[in-house]
């Protein structure tokens, strides 16, 4: 596949997995979509061999996420602030409340906690992938996520599901 | 799965779905990839350049500046080339990156530099590598031409990684000593021609490679206006530094 065609293709879900690593930061996403393109641009015969041009691309943003972050070490980890409030239920508006709230706990994440949240629950791809991606070992996406999705939980409020409650007993 | 798990998955399609990516994408991914090659070209020129001249051993402990220093350039070198032993950063390679409300606390103030980031700066080693890479930014002053060279101990650990823009081959442990830079040669942007944060500044990315455990690092840095160096050190992963 021409990497051009590639990129008509691809290019909308790749730039939303960007939007989400970059905390919804357009331009930052840009940046970053720009930069795994560009790589990949770079390789394309031998990527485009491998058969999975999109996976090396992802991988690619996922890193490039993370140490994005981690060079800009002085914001690894964002706070809401003070008088933020817990979402609000029960109608549309505080559905969408909810979720405003939950993307911005996300954004608040240390970066690899938030790509693997991304990974794991927008792409929808397996532990052993995401392990892949991040360059880490299936364990580690495992603490990751539940130590991830612990602070949004403890953040928005929200109650354990009953599974997880009895696996807890 | 969980009803936080449901939530989550619900709000991030929410967020992105129906967002495209910008119409000149493919445009900005072949104008990227003209200015690294831009940029490889001139590092081969200065590579040319370095076979003629003796390797920048600048001298960093006395008052000389370029014009008298080994390996210095004994003219005022033409705007856009790099110091010998050195590796061009201009203009084309700024980057646009929004700086937090605090980054002057967390960065270093060295002539017409900021090296933001680096009072907490960290390296990450992948797999058994004794290889660990990190990230800085470096902010220049507009218009001005600086270099900055990695000395003392640190010559035998710590390399800049200008070229190496594919983060990849690192994380896969392929990167050496051999693949990195002792010096890097930042250009300021005229004025107008930056991003607006901070003021009056270009910022450049640089990623580094260190070996071994965590390390003080010394940079000699020279400015094209003050002419003398001055010697900054600086932790990665919470070395504790002396003089070295």
């Amino acid at each position: 596949m021409p990497f051009e065609d590639f990129v008509r293709a691809r290019s909308a879900a790749l730039f939303r997995t960007a939007m989400l690593l970059t905390g919804q930061n357009r331009s930052e996403a840009e940046d970053l979509l720009q930069g795994a393109l560009e790589r990949a641009y770079r390789r394309w015969g031998r990527i485009c061999r491998s058969g999975d041009p999109e996976r090396y691309v992802r991988r690619s943003l996922a890193n490039a996420s993370t140490d994005r972050w981690r060079r800009l070490g002085r914001r690894g980890e964002r706070h809401l602030p003070a008088d933020t409030s817990g979402p609000v239920t029960g109608d549309h508006a505080g559905e969408v409340a909810d979720r405003d709230f939950l993307l911005r706990a996300l954004a608040g994440l240390p970066p690899r906690q938030r790509a693997v949240l991304v990974l794991r629950y927008y792409c929808d791809l397996p532990e052993a992938e995401i392990a892949d991606a991040l360059g880490c070992t299936p364990g580690t996406v495992k603490s990751q996520a539940s130590r991830g999705l612990a602070r949004l939980r403890a953040i928005s409020g929200a109650e354990p599901a009953v599974s997880e409650k009895e696996c807890q007993r | 799965m969980t009803e936080i798990e449901r939530r989550l998955r619900a709000a991030m399609h929410a967020a992105v779905d129906g967002v495209a990516p910008p119409a000149d994408l493919l445009q900005q991914v072949r104008l990227r990839r003209r200015r690294h090659r831009a940029r490889g070209a001139a590092v081969a020129v200065v590579a040319a350049g370095a076979l003629a001249v003796p390797p920048v051993t600048l001298a960093l402990h006395g008052r000389g500046g370029p014009a008298g220093g080994a390996g210095a350039p004994s003219t005022p070198a033409p705007a856009q080339r790099a110091v010998p032993g050195t590796v061009l950063d201009a203009c084309a390679s700024q980057i646009g990156s929004p700086l937090g409300r605090d980054w002057r606390q967390q960065s270093i103030r060295v002539g017409p530099f900021w090296f933001i980031g680096l009072r907490a700066v960290n390296a990450s080693r992948y797999g058994p590598s004794r290889v660990a890479l990190g990230g800085m930014e470096v902010a220049v002053r507009n218009n001005e031409r600086a270099w900055v060279t990695v000395v003392g101990a640190a010559t035998r650990y710590f390399r800049f990684l200008v070229r190496q823009s594919d983060y990849t081959d690192g994380v896969d442990g392929h990167y050496t000593m051999a693949d990195g830079e002792a010096g890097v040669t930042f250009i300021g942007c005229p004025p107008g021609q930056t991003y607006n944060e901070p003021a009056g500044y270009t910022i450049y990315g640089a990623h580094f490679l260190v070996v071994g455990p965590p390390r003080c690092v010394s940079f000699g840095i020279w400015t094209s206006l003050r002419g003398r160096a001055e010697r900054m050190t600086f932790a990665v992963d919470g070395a504790r530094c002396g003089r070295d």
